[in-house]
């Protein structure tokens, strides 16, 4: 281990990447573009687009195009980044983009790349019209690459050896057949990604079922093994999965319900492995030191949402497949028991304690006040999905402990004040209050709020 | 009132359909509620002059419900920062957007909204400070050039140090002798326009105070919003065209306003001579731009909360943005501008529709969290 201090800084940024202003934003990603191009910056500079990624994705900003981003745009909806080292089913992880990259460029005929290259040089950063007429030569050959080499290397184990140490893991090798089917149908795959709106949204419009439609057709002429990716990318695009369900209907009025039937099982396989795989990130952000309670607390509920919208959507699937969302959900409520559970009723009582104690700064009052509500605050927000998980009598228990801690709190305070108190301020009762109000509601909240504000009179 | 109904306080509450008020009064302030169903409600005088909440789509309708002040506790389970709230209201009988905002940040200022509150009203009590003091400056320097030409530059430091302090007062009584009134009547003049005019500053002034600055951020807002639909695809609705709509056609007229306020500097010595006319015509022209912009924090807050946040975040809050857009009353507008806000009147109504999970009544503790957040930023 190094004995430099571990910097920080970039986490920093990344923490903060929302709150840059949009034209320093937009001014900082051009210039990592260009710092990207020169290779001894490369591993730096993807470090921290990676930090920037999610304001990137929300905000989409055209980035500087180059062969390697010419020739992911087909399965541009399919990458994600893992915390780490591992491969979703329809999903390709951006550690493998390079490697898959340093393996076609280093197969591909040198006058095409060379074609590519200048192509880009008078493009525009969103000329799509562009990047269609280029990647018409440079999909099919990287198609074909890929193709090739996966065939060659599959036929013995030293093989597949070899091409798995030659990409640096079975990942990057998974991903390389991820890449060679959607680059087998790119043409239709790009327009539809073209044509789609920014996700996440909420459904497809009757215009966009149509496009749609028409894709699964074209590709199905090209590749009927590469359809999948098709509805890779509306997965994509699409806010709540079981959605899938209804747009599968509309396309079946559309008259493309044979195709779907032929991917439906394989679509419903991935919906289920990539819920598995992202709880890997979401259990390590939950238990990263200093992860504030109420965000794990939501995102855990965000996370339940969504199983239940997967259940429903792969319900079909059978049995086997809703088992697999049934043991997600209890690796759910595994990480909020363990983070937001165990131990909150003592944390929180000790916190309140704290209150107490004189502090000499307006930041470090609101500090320690924001710690409390926001342990009491978790508790409750985890409340409301506790049944799901089996973690409503520990959530109560919890909760109640911080009642009586309250209600005792309350009584003194309230006794004080009648008594002339000096050492109480309002300041102190409407914490109090506060407190109350955010473990037990607002009505016992108000009436110590009442009886105090009497006292002081 | 225009409304021919019977006191809501008396009759528990009734339901309007009126969607397009005739006068500021009859529009209502904001308050800046925590409790959701009361996310989007406003307050009014009635007929007998007694307080009266507006609740729009309580049912999830068009309509509006109007409420007797004293019946809110009992008809609606209220956050203790609301009941609070609407006692301070109830005892100060505030009805004005003036009067709205200094409550608001009396209660936030209690924490019992949550932290980001006492920040924010702390933070835009000091802003408010700044920019009054400033404003006085800057006044005080708009009266030397225009009406003392010969006399050096103030500086900053003239109206803090004693030396500057009483050469600024030996310029001012010059002034006053050519206005022909005393010294002290010009200070006192002075105070009472920079402390009226002290929320939209003036013109020259290096940085904008609160109600320019809002104006800015709405005419940001509104050519952000034109083309938003067309970046997503996600307008289906027109909400994103009709929000930026009634933003465009409120700066026009907010803008007016603003420009008519600075043109009392701009006449500098007939303002002066002529104050008591002027101050009432001043305060008349600062409480309709209060009024016009009267609103537009939160619905400022609600869009900042999601500008960042996916596709579909953004419809959402759009959808909620138009249930709080502020019209602008017809009795302000002339005919020609009238038109314009009748087609908007008649596209909202078509629009509206109800938001999910807001009007159950039940407590939802993330929305009620979401709403606090909000209403900090709005303060």
């Amino acid at each position: 281990m190094s004995d430099e201090p571990e910097d920080k800084s970039i986490e920093f940024l990344g923490g903060r990447v929302f709150d840059i202003p949009e034209q320093q934003f937009t001014d900082l990603v051009n210039s990592l573009e260009s710092k990207r191009q020169r290779s001894p910056q490369r591993q730096k500079t993807d470090v921290v687009l990676g930090y920037l990624r999610p304001r990137l994705t929300v905000a989409r900003l055209p980035r500087r195009p180059t062969p390697q981003r010419v020739m992911c745009m087909p399965f541009e909806d399919l990458l994600y980044t893992p915390g780490t080292r591992r491969k979703a089913l329809g999903k390709i992880p951006r550690h493998a983009l390079d490697p898959m990259w340093d393996l076609f460029a280093s197969l591909a005929a040198p006058d095409m790349l060379k074609r590519v290259r200048d192509g880009l040089k008078t493009a525009e950063p969103d000329d799509a019209e562009v990047f269609e007429a280029l990647g018409a030569e440079l999909w099919p050959a990287a198609a074909a690459v890929f193709q090739a080499e996966l065939a060659g290397s599959s036929k013995t184990k030293e093989g597949r050896t070899q091409l798995k140490e030659g990409l640096g893991g079975q990942d990057v090798v998974e991903s390389l057949e991820e890449a060679a089917l959607a680059l087998s149908i790119a043409g239709p795959l790009f327009k539809l990604q073209q044509d789609l709106p920014l996700g996440p949204v909420e459904d497809f419009d009757r215009a966009q079922i149509t496009m749609i439609a028409g894709c699964l057709t074209k590709a199905a002429g090209m590749n009927r093994a590469a359809l999948p990716h098709v509805v890779y990318v509306m997965m994509g695009r699409l806010r709540d999965p079981a959605t899938l369900l209804t747009v599968f209907e509309k396309l079946t009025e559309e008259g493309v319900g044979d195709l779907l039937g032929q991917v439906s099982g394989q679509v419903s396989e991935a919906m289920v492995n990539q819920t598995e795989d992202r709880l890997i990130d979401v259990r390590d952000q939950a238990t990263k030191e200093g992860a504030p309670k109420t965000d794990v607390a939501r995102n855990l509920g965000r996370e339940l949402k969504t199983l239940d919208r997967t259940a429903i959507a792969v319900a079909k699937g059978g049995r086997g497949m809703t088992r697999r969302i049934e043991r997600a959900k209890a690796e759910v409520g595994r990480i909020a028991e363990q983070v937001l559970v165990e131990g909150a009723a003592a944390e929180t009582v000790g916190l309140i304690d704290g209150l107490d104690t004189p502090v000499g700064t307006d930041a470090e009052e609101f500090a320690r006040m924001r710690a409390v509500e926001g342990r009491i605050t978790a508790l409750r927000l985890a409340q409301a999905y506790a049944d799901e998980i089996g973690l409503a009598p520990k959530i109560k228990a919890n909760l109640s402990a911080i009642q009586d801690k309250l209600d005792v709190r309350g009584a003194e305070m309230l006794k004080g004040l009648q008594q002339g108190d000096p050492n109480i301020s309002t300041v102190d009762l409407y914490a109090t209050v506060r407190l109350i109000e955010l473990t037990s509601g607002p009505e016992k909240a108000d009436q110590l709020r009442l009886k105090g504000l009497d006292a002081m009179r | 009132m225009s409304e021919n109904v019977s006191d809501s306080e008396e009759s528990g509450g009734h339901l309007s359909t009126r969607f397009w008020p005739s006068t500021f009064e009859e529009r209502g302030v904001v308050v800046p509620f925590t409790t959701p169903m009361l996310a989007f409600a406003r307050v009014r005088r009635d007929r007998k002059e007694a307080l009266e909440v507006l609740v729009p789509g309580m049912s999830g309708g068009a309509g509006t419900y109007v409420i007797g002040w004293p019946s809110i506790p009992e008809m609606f389970r209220l956050s203790v920062h609301d009941r609070a709230l609407h006692e301070k209201i109830y005892e100060d009988k505030v009805s004005t957007p003036r009067g709205m905002r200094r409550c608001a940040q009396e209660i936030a200022m209690t924490g019992l909204a949550g932290i980001d509150a006492v920040e924010s009203a702390k933070k835009v009590h000091q802003d408010e400070e700044n920019e009054r003091l400033l404003t006085n400056y800057f006044l005080i320097s708009a009266t030397v050039e225009a009406m003392a030409p010969g006399a050096a530059k103030l500086t900053l430091a003239d109206v803090t140090s004693s030396a500057g302090k009483k050469k600024t007062r030996e310029i001012l009584d010059g002034v006053a002798s050519k206005l022909g009134i005393s010294s002290e009547q010009l200070y006192i003049n002075l105070e009472l326009w920079s402390d009226m005019v002290a929320p939209v500053g003036l013109a020259s002034m290096p940085q904008d105070c609160r109600l320019r600055r809002l104006l800015k951020q709405i005419e940001q807002f509104s050519g952000m919003i034109a083309g938003w639909g067309a970046r997503t695809n996600a307008d289906v609705d027109g909400y994103g065209t009709l929000t930026g709509e009634v933003a465009r056609l409120t700066i026009e007229i907010a803008y007016e306003l603003v420009w008519s306020i600075d043109d009392y500097v701009t006449q500098m010595p007939n303002t002066l001579r002529n104050w008591k006319r002027n101050e009432l015509g001043l305060k008349e022209l600062l409480d309709r731009l209060s009024w016009v912009l009267d609103g537009w924090e939160h619905v400022l807050a609600i869009w900042n909360a999601s500008a960042e946040g996916p596709i579909y975040q953004q419809a959402e809050a759009l959808a909620e943005m138009v249930r709080m857009l502020p019209l602008v009353p017809k009795k302000e507008l002339d005919a020609l501008k009238s038109q314009a806000w009748g087609k908007l009147e008649n596209a909202m109504r078509s629009h509206v529709r109800q938001l999910q999970g807001w009007q159950t009544g039940e407590t939802d503790l993330e929305l009620a969290l979401r709403i606090e957040k909000r209403r900090a930023a709005a303060l």
